[in-house]
């Protein structure tokens, strides 16, 4: 307890610290909320400018809007029938029944508690268990264990975000392959730089998931205001009853479970929660006709499964430096920009900073309870503002962003490559988390593979001697093998 | 769609990644070879990644076609199979890939504050806003909104142009400004 007094007085030591924890609170509910923008947009834009905040503030911002974000991107899930985010998907399957039922208000309401409840129970669990994972990796993990995760964590986000397992495949090999663009771990030898010393740091990915995510964004945004596929729905908030949550006691039991349980696995994390936990809910139910159609048990499920996972997924971030989505990895970017590694080590030499994250994290999730309900009727409102008034000021923020990380043109370039990429790959059912996930764990996966390799001497099945990496790798192969096989058995059913 | 534009989209996307792959794994030839420290050397790892993508991407091609054959046009032939990028530039207007374009390309010569404005008005305009006065105030809007965050506050570095006249006007901005 004396840690998390510590974490709480020094996120609100400073009144820069104060304003930017509310700031990433709104800011991440409203950019998870708005149409075409979602929370990594925010994180993206955000990122090249975590340079001039110092650390703590810098990292407590990105645990905030992980919070309020997810919770966010379920209104547009809801209101829009678009996830702010791959992890608000399956709340969309039934939240947009809902208001076409006239019961947005409903659904946002249960979003709202759910949301806050999952990220509060989540971030007691973190807090107790994070420091005693720490330990143990410490001992416990070396190379071949971390390369054991990393290669576990891929085969598994292969799932997230795209339409078949083939694509998710592609997605993840991309990033992996535009990993080793710049010089290679082991010898520091030039490899893919097209004799220009622009690439020969690699593709920063700072602008990459600039392109990937927010201007491309843009770009799906205009094809579709060109087309005349944009709508608006107006939408008013009302919480659904005590006796309605008290009926759906198990559905949220158990996806907490669950959100904890898939947070913790690096690749995956509150995308996967999401899923199984809507999964399990449509199996436990009386009436699973009713799933689709607009059901809550539909939205409760999946909302509290994603925030438990927030907390969840900053175990592996902070205990083992393994990021386990998108915004984890921009977290760990920057963890590096500050010059800080994330790992057991963590612990013992920025023992303050881990603890800031956990008092931020909690005083989010709490906030999200209490203020959730104003900052909905806001983000209604600010739903209304037209989109080719956002768009220039979405661009605008992305290039400044881009530019700034290295003072580089090539960085922008970079930028609208990555934007036309991943518009291109969103539309034909690739997925630009995969892409980032392949790109940030490509470089931790090659170099631990090198040192494993050398560790071993070259004995692959080294791997199966140690209990852990054995496991993780056995866990690996096996995924890819049912999802192979599964996939195979569906086409030739 | 027909089953032929299908398979067309399911080949075209197969040539590309394939392509893709052989380019850089011909390119992984030209790396040194053993490092002294490790066996596999620094095309080791790259033509691993690049097999692989020539793997799924074969068994992608594979069970694209057997689905077009199957239900013939699909959801996911329409919407996702292979890369039908003539149908979906012309889908995507081509001035909302242009603009940015065109200001990149001149905002090192004319600089951050010379071209911002019209970048601004020119992605309004190719959003479909007609209406000058709401472009007029939102480009002001976001232009201000901007100086004042990104140069005021937190001294980001932006281009001053090299021409020399837009060099002028982005030094009096500055000076003004901070």
């Amino acid at each position: 307890m004396e840690n998390f007094y510590t974490g709480i007085e020094l996120l609100f030591s400073t009144p820069m610290s104060v304003m930017l924890f509310f700031a990433a609170l709104v800011g991440g509910a409203l950019f998870g909320a708005l149409p075409g923008i979602s929370l990594l947009t925010l994180g993206a834009i955000i990122l090249p400018f975590t340079v001039h905040m110092q650390a703590t503030d810098a990292i407590m911002f990105y645990s905030v809007i992980y919070c309020s974000g997810v919770y966010g991107g379920a209104i547009t899930a809801i209101l829009f029938n678009i996830p702010g985010s791959p992890e608000n998907a399956p709340t969309a399957f039934d939240g947009y029944q809902m208001t076409l039922n006239g019961q947005a208000g409903r659904a946002i309401g249960a979003a709202v508690i759910c949301s806050s409840l999952g990220g509060i129970v989540s971030a007691i669990i973190m807090m107790m268990a994070t420091p005693t994972i720490a330990d143990w990796a410490i001992s416990a993990f070396n190379s071949q264990e971390v390369f054991a995760l990393i290669f576990f964590g891929l085969t598994v986000a292969v799932s997230v975000g795209a339409k078949t397992i083939w694509s998710g495949w592609l997605s993840v090999l991309l990033g992996l392959g535009i990993a080793t663009i710049g010089t290679d771990p082991a010898g520091g030898i030039e490899r893919f730089h097209f004799e220009t010393y622009y690439l020969l740091a690699g593709i920063h990915f700072i602008p990459l998931i600039l392109g990937l995510f927010a201007v491309a964004e843009v770009f799906e945004q205009s094809r579709k205001i060109s087309r005349g596929e944009n709508q608006k729905i107006s939408a008013n908030m009302k919480l659904p009853s005590l006796i309605e949550f008290w009926r759906l006691k198990f559905v949220v039991a158990r996806s907490l479970l669950i959100g904890l349980f898939a947070g913790v696995l690096p690749g995956i994390g509150a995308t996967l929660a999401s899923f199984l936990s809507y999964n399990e809910a449509v199996r436990w139910s009386k009436h699973p006709e009713n799933f689709g159609k607009g059901t809550l048990e539909g939205v409760v499920a999946p909302e509290t499964a994603n925030n438990a996972a927030t907390g969840a997924a900053m175990i592996p971030l902070l205990a083992l430096g393994l990021p386990g989505g998108a915004l984890t990895a921009m977290m760990l970017g920057v963890f590096q920009i500050h010059g800080l590694e994330p790992g057991p080590l963590i612990f013992i030499t920025n023992s303050d900073l881990v603890w800031v994250v956990f008092a931020a994290m909690f005083l989010a999730n709490v906030c999200i309870f209490f203020v959730g309900y104003i900052e909905t009727k806001t983000v209604v409102h600010l739903l209304r503002i037209p989109f080719q008034f956002l768009a220039p000021a979405i661009l605008m923020l992305a290039t400044i962003g881009a530019y700034s990380v290295r003072n580089l043109i090539m960085d922008v370039w970079i930028m609208f490559a990555a934007a036309i990429l991943g518009f291109f790959l969103k539309r034909h059912g690739f997925s630009a988390a995969g892409v980032v996930l392949g790109l940030v764990l490509g470089n931790l996966g090659e170099s631990s593979f090198v040192k494993s390799m050398q560790l071993m001497q070259y004995d692959w099945l080294g791997f199966f001697e140690r209990p852990i990496a054995g496991t993780l790798i056995f866990a690996a192969l096996a995924t890819v093998f049912i999802s192979f096989y599964k996939a195979i058995k569906q086409e030739f059913k | 769609m027909s089953s032929n534009s299908s398979n067309f989209n399911a080949w075209l996307g197969f040539f590309l990644w394939v392509g893709l792959s052989i380019f850089a794994l011909i390119l992984t030839l030209g790396f040194e070879g053993e490092i002294a420290n490790y066996r596999y050397g620094p095309g080791g790892w790259p033509r691993g990644v690049f097999i692989s993508i020539i793997i799924i991407a074969t068994l992608k091609l594979f069970f694209d076609i057997r689905q077009t054959k199957k239900v013939g046009s699909t959801t996911i032939d329409q919407e996702y199979s292979g890369l039908n990028l003539f149908k979906h530039f012309g889908g995507l207007p081509i001035t909302t890939i242009a603009v940015p374009v065109v200001y990149t390309l001149l905002i090192m010569p004319f600089g951050f504050f010379v071209t911002t404005p019209f970048f601004l008005a020119g992605v309004m305009l190719m959003m479909g806003e007609r209406r000058w006065k709401h472009i007029l105030a939102i480009t002001m809007l976001i232009f201000g909104l901007i100086i004042i965050v990104f140069i005021k506050f937190l001294y980001v570095p932006l281009p001053m142009g090299t021409v020399q006249l837009s060099y002028d006007i982005s030094n009096f901005f500055l000076v003004n400004i901070r």
